[in-house]
């Protein structure tokens, strides 16, 4: 397996090789060997790759890890390859994935929202589902409303277009 | 396979409202299961002290190898039959460990109306004797049983699937190479006296211990021939005469240490090599699976988070995950093994079932088994997916896994409805082991459809009638429907019927997985083969 790590806006593939009874991993042709000791009172603790040790402090935020190893601080974003893979909508535009009937509304134009906040419940096939905010962002415009049947693929609710961002 | 990304907000309201209704529903199975298990009238537990007896799960506590792990299959069984008559359907099955080596167990319970067998204590026993036949377990009998209750006798005697079956089953495990032991403390009368007769090894304890074709009242009604229960099946009997039994012993412990010491002398059969990794518990805890069910059967989830809480390290390799996306497919372990896992995230579509379909055709080349996850609704319906053919995507899914050759395991985690059932791995389909969650409910259709059919035909029978329309009528018709559709959908029901090997409190569903996936590795693979597949 794989996992692809961003630093300073480059992306490098990190290839894991085993995890057991140390980590081994490959990035481009060389091959690591990497072992980490419990973490100490202070919350840092000792990591030794390919035989060197570093003092090391780390925290995690959702993909993104801070680590400070010696003096230098870095802070690396994690993804999973699958998880690339998946293609999550950045479009903002939330579509019905099979006709149905909006059952619950929970934003209105306006609503500021954050990623996997419920924006509204539809029922179809004896279901309720719940569709969630894909990123956060401002929703533009509602389009159903309360006991409104709508067909497959029809506009429910769009976020505002993401501003342009800078990588990270 | 990376960890699976949590979205649960733990702090949320809709999890703190899941979690106490589900805690709640816990609750009650437990209570439940508990007065199954023990709560018996004072004057039965008081007889079987007076005979020297032990109480079934008392033997079974000595026989067991101690520290390991017992699964007791359909705890509830017939909880909801012959008036809460034959808690547990009078006997108690599951996979243990005695002297190392995994076994089915049947032991009758005597301490409800003598052990007898009502129809669903012989469907309990005929699907444990299956399990033993899927997975190539061998079985432990604990005999102490009065015979079929008469009253009954219908309904257990004539059919296929009944009593005969048992004995079919002990036959057909015999040529199989899977051996045997009965354990008779008790009586074994009539049909029950072939459950140690067709067994490989039998021992019966001295003074309680008793097998004959028909008991002393009617020997004497058949011949006139006056007998005591000792001269005509008891202990030295079968152990110095007849040769049907072949150890005797003084006690019932006694038997059971002899119980112990044969099972050891028994080859341990080689289970086939399951591809197997150093196990690692769930990265989030199980618990939270409390906050993730919803209270309402209508509602979904994201079943990612049941897996995230089932396998190991929360790791999960997912298969197409942009392809058909209301069927989760993907690779992950369970106490170290290899699995495929099907779990619903809402209606089946045309791709979702072919997805299905190929990643079961995966894991059959892979001899990777397979588990289920069910909350389904169904296939999807209506105009333009039947133009897509969405009966004959649904029927490759049903081919696929149906000549799957791997172990399955089926977990009802919510809803259950319609054809849905079928593609997932329903009872019908030979899943190694169902299991469901207390939450469940299952069905041809939801309740309130069903409900709002029958009212509709009220309606126009009225109407037909010339009596007009009495809304009154209509509705408590809905209601009483309703009501009465709930009950047999729930969990409750489909257990007390056999329809489940039993109800898991979700926290435990992973190490009862575990001792399914291990019980499943005893029978050896078969060769791959499908019927034609409609493209």
């Amino acid at each position: 397996m794989a996992v692809i790590l961003t630093l300073d806006g480059e992306t490098t593939t990190v290839e894991i090789l085993g995890r057991k009874p140390q980590l081994r991993c490959s990035v481009e042709d060389r091959y690591y060997v990497v072992y980490e000791t419990p973490a100490e009172t202070d919350g840092g603790g000792w990591i030794t790759v390919n035989g060197v040790r570093h003092r090391i402090w780390r925290i995690q935020e959702g993909e993104r890890v801070h680590l400070k190893i010696g003096n230098r601080i870095f802070s690396v974003g994690i993804t999973d390859p699958i998880d690339a893979a998946r293609q999550t909508t950045r479009s903002g535009e939330i579509r019905a994935d099979m006709p149905g009937v909006i059952v619950a509304l929970s934003c209105e134009p306006g609503s500021n929202v954050r990623a996997g906040e419920a924006l509204l419940t539809l029922e179809s096939m004896k279901m309720q589902i719940t569709l969630n905010a894909p990123r956060d962002g401002i929703v533009s415009t509602v389009h159903v409303a309360i006991n409104q049947a709508f067909q497959k693929g029809a506009l429910l609710v769009a976020l505002e277009p993401e501003k342009e961002s800078s990588p990270s | 396979m990376s960890r699976i990304r949590s979205n649960l907000n733990t702090g949320s309201s809709e999890f703190r409202q899941n979690y106490a209704a589900n805690l709640a529903r816990i609750a009650s199975f437990k209570e439940r299961q508990d007065a199954a298990r023990h709560i018996r009238p004072p004057r039965d537990i008081e007889r079987l002290k007076k005979q020297g007896k032990m109480l079934p799960r008392e033997r079974l506590e000595r026989l067991l190898d101690p520290g390991t792990p017992f699964l007791e299959l359909s705890s509830l069984a017939a909880n909801m039959a012959y008036e809460g008559e034959a808690p547990g359907a009078s006997c108690i099955t599951g996979i243990g460990m005695i002297s190392g080596r995994e076994v089915v167990i049947h032991a009758d319970d005597s301490s409800i109306k003598g052990g007898a067998w009502y129809p669903l204590t012989v469907k309990k026993i005929i699907r444990c004797l299956d399990i033993a036949i899927e997975n190539r377990l061998p079985v432990v009998h604990l005999c102490d049983s009065a015979g079929g209750f008469l009253p009954l006798q219908s309904e257990l005697f004539p059919d296929k699937q009944m009593a005969g079956r048992i004995f079919r089953n002990q036959s057909i495990l015999s040529k199989m190479n899977v051996k045997q032991l009965s354990l008779v403390f008790g009586h074994c009368t009539a049909g029950g006296a072939y459950i140690p007769g067709l067994s490989d090894y039998a021992v019966i304890v001295r003074g309680t211990g008793a097998v004959f074709l028909a008991g002393p009242p009617l020997v004497k009604a058949a011949t006139g021939e006056v007998v005591t229960v000792d001269e005509l099946g008891g202990c030295d009997l079968h152990t110095q005469v007849s040769g049907t039994c072949d150890y005797p012993a003084d006690s019932e412990s006694h038997a059971i240490a002899l119980g112990r010491e044969i099972v050891a002398q028994w080859a341990h059969s080689p289970k086939w090599a399951l591809q197997r990794e150093a196990v690692e518990a769930p990265y989030y805890p199980a618990d939270e699976l409390y906050g993730i069910v919803p209270d309402d059967i209508k509602r979904s989830f994201d079943m990612r988070e049941i897996i995230a809480r089932l396998v190991d390290g929360s790791r999960f390799h997912e298969y197409q995950p942009a392809y058909g996306t209301t069927l989760i497919c993907g690779y992950a372990n369970l106490w170290g093994y290899k699995i495929g896992i099907l779990a619903n995230n809402g209606v089946l579509f045309n791709d979702s079932a072919l997805k299905g379909a190929h990643f079961i055709e995966l894991c059959n080349q892979n001899e990777t088994p397979l588990v289920f996850l069910q909350n389904i609704t169904g296939y999807m319906v209506g105009k333009e997916y039947e133009a897509r053919g969405i009966t004959k995507d649904g029927a490759k899914m049903i081919m696929a896994q149906s000549c799957s050759r791997v172990p399955k395991f089926t977990v009802m985690c919510h809803g259950s409805f319609g054809a849905g059932n079928y593609g997932m791995c329903g009872r019908a389909y030979d899943a190694r082991f169902l299991f469901s969650w207390p939450n469940h409910q299952i069905g041809v259709m939801g309740g309130e459809q069903a409900a709002r059919t029958l009212a509709e035909v009220k309606m126009r029978q009225l109407e037909r009638e010339g009596k007009g329309q009495d809304a009154a009528l209509v509705d408590s018709v809905y209601q009483e429907t309703l009501k009465a559709y709930q009950e047999q959908l729930s969990a409750y029901y489909a257990t007390s019927n056999l329809w489940d090997d039993g109800i898991l409190d979700p926290v435990d569903t992973r190490n009862a997985l575990g001792v399914a996936i291990s019980a499943s590795l005893n029978a050896p693979l078969e060769p791959s083969g499908y019927g034609v597949f409609r493209f």
